[in-house]
């Protein structure tokens, strides 16, 4: 039987674009940095490429009692 | 390794990003000058500034009240007429306007009330929020060019911008939790080609 590894990309992609966002608006809020649409555009763009960055090198998690070598 | 130029675009767009907003802290005043004084909702003073002046920095905020008000005056070195007026905040135009000027003016002043502003507005000036903003009148005889920074008043937990960060911070980590949960060895050929879901 073949194997394959699900991956979750665009998962990873909106993921990285709310925390990005929520992390951007409370560093503003907070006055860490200031209030200007770089700054809220900043966070979220990097959280999206972060996201799918991770949706790439995320671990996998095998099936129970599967000793098959992971696929690459 | 197809990958790794778009990983370096990727990382040189972020950083690019990042560092515009490094660069963009300068306050200045050009062709006029005036003065902006706030006060909170009981109409004590929370600060006052002149521009050209000190105070009004990146560092050092004009704190304002959204209950209270601006009291504000200015002057402009020459007369300006059949112009055009513009204010920025956070590097956002928010409102714009033609000047006709005729009997040529070269000054102005009000009280702007800003429990009478819109809601999204009130919301940012709660809690510590340093807000860069300008303002612009070019025209026939000069122009005139004025920026400084603001700052909220009251606890940062009033403030609904602050709840909805939070929340979208704490929906972003549990799709990444999902995420990491769902990256899997899965039987057969349908999750091949990355998976992409």
């Amino acid at each position: 039987m073949t194997t394959d590894v699900r991956r979750r990309p665009v998962l990873g992609f909106f993921a990285g674009l709310f925390l990005g966002l929520g992390v951007g608006l409370v560093l503003i809020v907070l006055g860490v940095v200031p209030a200007t649409i770089a700054w809220l555009a900043a966070p979220p763009i990097a959280g999206m490429v972060l996201g799918v960055l991770l949706a790439y090198v995320a671990p996998v998690r095998g099936r129970k009692g599967d000793t098959s070598p992971e696929p690459t | 390794m197809k990958r790794r130029p778009i990983m370096l675009v990727l990382a040189g767009t972020v950083a690019a990003v990042v560092a515009v907003p490094l660069a963009a802290s300068a306050v200045e005043a050009e062709g006029c000058s005036g003065s902006v004084t706030t006060t909170d909702a009981a109409g004590a003073e929370l600060g006052s500034v002149e521009v050209p002046g000190p105070g009004a920095t990146q560092a050092d905020p004009l704190p304002v009240d959204p209950a209270g008000t601006v009291v504000w005056s200015g002057s402009t070195d020459a007369v300006i007429t059949n112009g055009s007026w513009s204010i920025t905040v956070g590097g956002v135009r928010v409102a714009s306007g033609d000047l006709e000027n005729a009997d040529g003016e070269t000054s102005a002043g009000g009280t702007e009330n800003l429990a009478d502003a819109f809601a999204p507005i009130a919301w940012a000036l709660r809690g510590s929020m340093v807000i860069p903003v300008s303002g612009t009148l070019t025209g026939d005889g000069g122009s005139c060019h004025g920026s400084g920074w603001i700052t909220g008043t009251g606890a940062v937990t009033s403030s609904p911008i602050f709840w909805s960060g939070l929340g979208l911070g704490v929906i972003g980590l549990l799709m990444f939790i999902g995420m990491f949960a769902g990256t899997k060895v899965v039987a057969g050929g349908a999750a091949a080609a990355g998976g992409a879901s």
